[in-house]
């Protein structure tokens, strides 16, 4: 049987990373053009700016604003003094980025001018260089020398290219300065050299500061200021050929993040300028709008360049109304007819681009391509007609229109081409994506399968199920070679016979087993008998989550969607054990109602209260309270107009001055919720005599936990420092804190990996008087439980006791949760980590809720618990702060107990990850309790019931499984198989939707993330449930070896 | 949805006039959905639900009061004192409250927001208590023991008993399902919080009386042909 699992679930994981891989996106055909210099170049030398998220309102002067609360308002005053006192000098775009608004993604929209894919966004971090042609490498050809100074990312993408270059890391999001200040330190003296043609200069500075901040802290006004004085100081170092543009990859949203397409993440400001004259048209109050592409070819043509051979991007016509060789003074016809030129070129690149591409590819629509050639060649002809009539008749009023007009043409053309590109850049693979589905339908078929064997008492594997896997296994072999390998061909077709062949065996196989095969023993717990309310109301439950992918308003408010099943589920326990525990209490069906004499009703409140209806009812309600509570910590989307962000979730350090007195509360608020965490699960510990003895793992439980949360909670203490004094301390200050944690977290999960028993065992001597210890306080016993019988038999002259035997299995669980929630919570911040008390109520709760379910002798059915459960992981997954979009994954995780860059990207991606799972860890480890709450009986219910308590004397804990060892794993393999088949449900769900609205208008931002975020967390909970599974095998290997031992001995 | 058959046969005075009370309900119910939905009319549910609201619920008041008034008492009834009939009535509206309360917690503990438009939810629950639960206390009374019969052991004598089971039943499935088109981006006027709720609920309610209708008559006719031969 483990064998089996085994292969079982390696097989699965390969399945699912199969169909994650399987939509692929776009093909880009990447020819250099070679052609000469296109147009005479204005201006000798460019010095490009590049800050970081600068926002257009940054940049933009507002009048009307004169109130000094917004701190990003009107600070960069001197671009508004040129834009007044230079008009013809200088202007103003509001610059327009194409999502995903990441860094990496603008820079190289920004050099080759090309559209970005999704693919580019989930492949985000790891810079690569650029092969396509870019600006950067055109004027290398032409013989200029390049400087660069700033983000290292430059580095990662152009390597080699640069004269010389200052580069500096980037990822540490938390060092305002460093990049900054070495930049300004080496500017002004590297433009003074005059041995440059392009300088280029990448602050990261505000970007920064709105990660760690927002945009709303006073830093920002400071830093924004810092680049006021910086573009002064370059302008005064500037020469009348050169050409200064400034600008922005991306905005920021109202948290200081990016990375989505609302629209404070899409707008930047670009501001040009040049000693000389640039333009015609001085900068009005209306902001011309400029695409992000449009940057490439003005560059390119105003420094007379060829313009990259995959640009799309549209030529700035205003930048190009002046011409410096004009000996004459400028007219309006030359202007225009200066700006047509430019255009021109820029619409037969794109036309040369068009071409190669449509030779490559054949996914570009052909009347199309035919219409757009005819509107380029049509204003081909225009133009040579006039410019015979310009050289006939002169300059006149007709000439100026047609002009005008043809600018037009040329400016239709090229946005036509940008807006099919764009739709046909959104290309599938049809063939993957439907491969992926039917993989992932037949893994989930096989898991049903697979709990369907489960529950064959013979221990041998029946014939068929060998013969499904070996023929699954040849087909996923299969369909990865297919999909990776080989690329459109024939064999596509191979795998979906053998994929709908399996489907159909697995169908029969499943219904085949329903009906007849008289091997099931256990037929009442077969699971797929729909009779049973709970697990109607379950599957009901799964089937509408899984719909509820299909919609996008559903997926936007899941969180609330959630919320709403769970609480049904979790109520839908509390009716059925209600109804249930009345009808046992009270068999009398038929009596008539007026026949009860009212003399026995008699309200005795203590009897009400201790009544099991109340007390299920009591449970819930605590079960779905802390459930409830729990969303105040939930993040917002941006689809969500009227959601506000929860204070909760902003980081400590950037609560201002009017927020003072809260902050204290918040800070100790969270402290003391993670205290009550460890405290609790420590009682709990104790209660059941775990914490007794000296092994390695009880001493880490006893005393590594408190200092961890210690360590902890100062760590968040020094996070809510003002910045400016946690900038000034030094760095192994700031890190030695999370760094202890971080040990002391680890050394503990390595214990009880090593040493899994929290059990201890007293000499019989002291037994007697122990006993009478327990007798005097006579409060909750400490629950010492008799050795197996067996042992006892042999062993009756001198009765050994053993502490905390009841609870190996749990202990060992509660141990692990106990030290990794205080990582979590270190991670999640003080913010948000409150949820984590919660989750571990809301989870008890439910425990509890089971636990008292089994009392009434209800056999378990694990998929109902699952699903709850499950249900539970995806709505603490969304109250801890997080949500299925790009921009709310929470960077400043990885900044906890590292300071700076990092050389790999392995530590600051795994903390990352841990960050957004949060939720899936966490239930992950708690799963298996889901076996052993029951049989260890709640304390909730222990505490209500004392009335049995000679029963305690029998009672034996979880170590009931131990003696049946065949019955545990079967147990936790069914458990696994269910929390598979939900994740993988879930999965199937996310998958079909994104195949199923891949043309949609919000696929993008919705369905796509949601199924990466949706693929992410299914792996971290196989992960994580795999690894519950070795722990347990651990125990159970460690409990054998000591019943042994203590065999010997006695 | 179906209670199981009871043996015993109700009384024929009961049986008729429950018939009459239900299609009696079905058709004032209608009338007044239709009066919420219809546009210009001064309580349409989308523009003054609070208003509808009440309305609704002085309805069911007004009808399930006086219904239970009227309800024979069939084989089993035995002579009251006022006192007692008072006594019973207040405690019945202590329930009420009671009722009303757990619902608006139900409400929020589901995702009904905290703060804002705690009259739309107030409202919501005091709908969902005359749908729900009013019927069962103006058949059952406040006798717990027949409560536990009739929702627990699912055990309720034909006649108003099993229509009310029925009905309770349906209007909670009713307000559940209502929650559902809430999140979508249909951007339609009624989508706000409570009115597909209480529009869900008196549904269901309607539903519940027409099934419960068609099961009393069709198990009364079976019971009597059983009896018969």
């Amino acid at each position: 049987m483990f064998i089996f699992a085994k292969g079982f679930l390696l097989k699965r994981v390969v399945v699912d990373r199969n169909s994650t891989c399987s939509v692929e996106f776009s093909h880009r055909s990447d020819l250099h053009g070679g052609k000469g210099c296109w147009m005479h170049g204005s201006f000798k030398k460019a010095i490009i700016i590049v800050i970081d998220a600068l926002r257009y309102d940054f940049i933009k002067y507002d009048e009307n604003f004169v109130n000094e609360s917004l701190p990003y308002k009107n600070k960069l005053l001197f671009v508004n003094q040129l834009l007044l006192t230079k008009p013809f000098n200088s202007k103003l775009y509001r610059f327009l980025a194409d999502p995903p608004t990441t860094t990496l993604q603008r820079l190289k929209g920004l050099t080759t001018g090309s559209l970005p894919t999704f693919v580019d966004a989930s492949a985000n971090f790891a810079s690569s260089e650029i092969t396509e042609d870019n600006f950067v490498d055109q004027m290398i050809k032409q013989g200029k020398t390049l400087k660069f100074l700033g983000d290292d990312t430059w580095m990662g993408l152009y390597p080699g290219r640069f004269y010389r270059s200052f580069p500096f890391p980037s990822f540490n999001v938390k060092d305002l300065h460093t990049v900054d200040n070495g930049i300004l330190e080496n500017l002004i003296p590297e433009l003074r050299k005059k041995d440059w043609d392009i300088t280029i200069a990448h602050f990261l500075g505000v970007d920064h500061c709105g990660h760690r901040y927002g945009p709303m802290h006073p830093a920002m006004a400071e830093k924004l200021s810092q680049m006021n004085e910086m573009i002064r100081n370059v302008t005064r170092v500037m020469d009348g050929d050169t050409v200064l543009f400034v600008f922005g990859d991306h905005g920021m949203t109202g948290s200081g993040d990016h990375g989505g397409d609302s629209k404070d993440e899409l707008e930047a400001g670009l501001f040009v300028y040049s000693p000389s004259q640039i333009t015609s048209f001085p900068t009005k109050d209306v902001i011309q709008d400029v695409q992000q592409t449009d940057l490439v070819p003005s560059i390119s043509l105003l420094l007379g360049v060829p313009i990259p051979f995959s640009n799309l991007g549209h030529a700035i016509t205003d930048l190009f109304t002046f011409c410096p060789s004009w000996k004459s003074g400028s007219t309006v016809i030359k202007q225009v007819f200066h700006s047509v030129k430019a255009l021109r070129l820029n619409a037969h690149q794109i036309s040369l681009y068009i071409q190669e591409y449509y030779k490559h590819s054949s996914d570009f629509p052909i009347n199309k391509y035919y219409e757009l050639g005819h509107i380029l060649s049509s204003a081909e002809n225009e133009l040579q007609a006039a410019l015979t009539a310009m050289v006939k008749d002169g300059e006149t009023r007709k000439l100026e229109e047609k002009l005008v007009n043809l600018r037009s043409k040329y400016t239709k053309y090229i946005t036509e081409v940008r807006k099919i590109c764009q739709s046909i850049w959104a290309k599938f693979d049809l063939t993957s994506i439907t491969i992926g589905i039917m993989t992932i339908f037949i893994a989930l078929l096989i898991n049903i399968y697979c709990i369907r064997v489960s529950y064959w008492w013979k221990v041998d594997v029946p014939s068929t199920s060998i013969v499904v896997i070996l023929i699954t296994i040849v087909y996923t072999a299969f369909a990865a070679f297919q999909s990776f390998f080989i690329g459109e061909s024939l064999t596509a077709f191979m795998v979906y016979l053998l994929g709908g062949f399996l489907i159909i065996g697995l169908c029969v196989l499943i219904i085949k087993f329903q009906v007849k095969n008289p091997l099931i023993i256990q037929k009442e717990n077969n699971i797929f008998t729909v009779s049973n309310f709970e697990t109607s109301v379950s599957l009901l439950g799964c089937i509408l989550y899984f719909l509820s992918y299909f919609s996008n308003s559903f997926v936007v408010n899941e969180d609330v969607v959630i919320l709403f099943l769970a609480q049904t589920l979790v109520w839908m326990y509390c009716i059925s054990i209600v109804l249930d525990s009345l009808k046992l209490t009270e068999p009398a069906g038929l009596e008539p109602k007026n026949k009860r004499h009212k003399g026995t009703k008699t309200f005795d409140i203590m009897r009400f209260f201790t009544h099991p209806t109340m007390l299920v009812f009591i449970v819930t309600l605590f079960t779905s309270v802390s459930l409830r509570l729990s969303t105040v910590f939930a993040a917002c989307r941006e689809e969500k107009w009227n959601c506000d962000l929860s204070v909760f979730l902003l980081p400590l350090g950037n609560l201002v001055n009017q927020l003072q007195s809260y902050k204290n509360m918040r800070y100790f608020f969270s402290v003391a919720c993670l205290v009550l965490l460890t405290f609790i699960t420590r009682q709990w510990m104790k209660h059941y005599g775990n914490l007794n003895g000296a092994s390695i793992s009880v001493l880490c439980a006893r005393y590594f936990c408190p200092i961890a949360v210690v360590c902890c909670s100062l760590h968040w203490a020094l996070q809510g420092l003002p910045p400016k004094i946690l900038d000034n301390m030094p760095v192994w200050q700031q890190v030695f804190l999370p760094r202890i944690v971080y040990i002391l977290v680890l050394v503990t999960l390595f214990c009880i990996a090593f040493n899994p028993l929290c059990v201890f065992i007293k000499p019989s001597a002291e037994l007697s008087s122990l006993q009478a210890l327990d007798r005097d306080k006579s409060a909750v016993p400490y629950l010492f439980t008799k050795l197996k019988e067996k042992l006892e038999e042999k062993a009756k002259e001198k009765p050994q006791v053993a502490y905390g035997l009841a609870t190996s299995y749990t202990a060992a669980i509660v141990c692990t949760v106990t030290a990794m929630s205080i990582l979590l919570s270190m991670l999640l911040g003080d913010g948000p980590s409150p949820s984590l008390l919660l989750a571990l109520f809301s989870a008890g709760g439910f425990l509890e809720i089971i636990t008292l379910r089994e009392k009434h002798s209800k056999p378990p059915s694990f998929l109902c618990y699952v699903v709850t459960f499950s249900m539970m992981t995806s709505l603490y997954f969304y109250n801890t702060g997080h949500q299925a979009t790009v921009p709310s994954i929470r960077f400043e995780a990885a900044f906890n107990g590292f300071h700076g860059d990092f050389d790999n990207k392995i530590i600051p991606g795994l903390l990352i990850h841990l960050n957004t799972f949060v939720a899936e860890v966490f239930f992950g480890i708690l799963s298996p309790l889901i076996i052993f709450w029951p049989l260890t009986e709640g304390i909730f219910v222990q505490w209500i019931l004392k009335k049995s308590k000679e029963q305690e004397q029998r009672w034996k804990g979880d170590f009931i499984l131990y003696e049946d060892g065949d019955t545990l794993r079967k147990l936790l393999f069914r458990l696994l198989s269910c929390i598979f088949i939900f994740h993988g449900i879930k999965i199937f769900g996310a998958t079909c939707a994104a195949c199923l609205h891949r043309r949609h208008l919000m696929v993008w931002k919705i369905f796509a993330p949601r199924f990466v975020f949706q693929a992410m967390s299914c792996f971290t909970m196989f992960g994580i449930s795999m690894l519950m599974y070795l722990l347990i095998m651990r125990v159970d290997k460690s409990l054998d070896v000591w019943v042994s031992k203590v065999s010997q001995t006695s | 949805m179906s209670a199981p058959l009871s043996t015993r046969l109700p009384n024929k005075n009961v049986y008729n006039f429950t018939l009459r009370c239900l299609f009696f309900q079905i058709l004032a119910l209608i009338c007044i959905s239709f009066i919420l939905l219809t546009n210009d009319s001064a309580v349409n549910i989308i523009s003054n639900c609070l208003l509808a609201c009440e309305l609704t619920i002085t309805y069911f008041v007004t009808s399930c009061v006086s219904f239970s008034v009227y309800l024979p008492q069939g084989n089993t009834s035995i002579t009251t004192t006022t006192f007692v009939k008072v006594k019973n009535g207040l405690k019945g509206c202590g329930l009420y409250i009671i009722s009303i309360l757990v619902f608006h917690c139900i409400a929020v503990l589901y995702g009904a927001p905290f703060f804002e438009s705690v009259a739309e939810t107030f409202h919501f629950a005091m709908v969902m208590t005359s749908t729900a639960v009013l019927p069962p206390l103006c058949a059952l009374g406040i006798n717990f023991s027949s409560w536990i019969r009739v929702f627990a052991q699912n055990k309720p004598e034909l006649g108003p008993e099993s229509v009310v089971q029925i009905v309770t039943i349906l209007s909670i499935l009713g307000a559940w399902l209502g929650a559902f088109p809430i999140p979508l981006d249909w951007d339609r006027p009624w989508q706000i919080w409570p009115i597909t709720c209480v529009l869900g609920s008196i549904l269901g309610h309607i539903v519940g009386l027409f099934c419960g209708a068609i099961h009393l008559m069709y198990s009364y006719r079976k019971l009597k042909k059983f009896k018969i031969t």
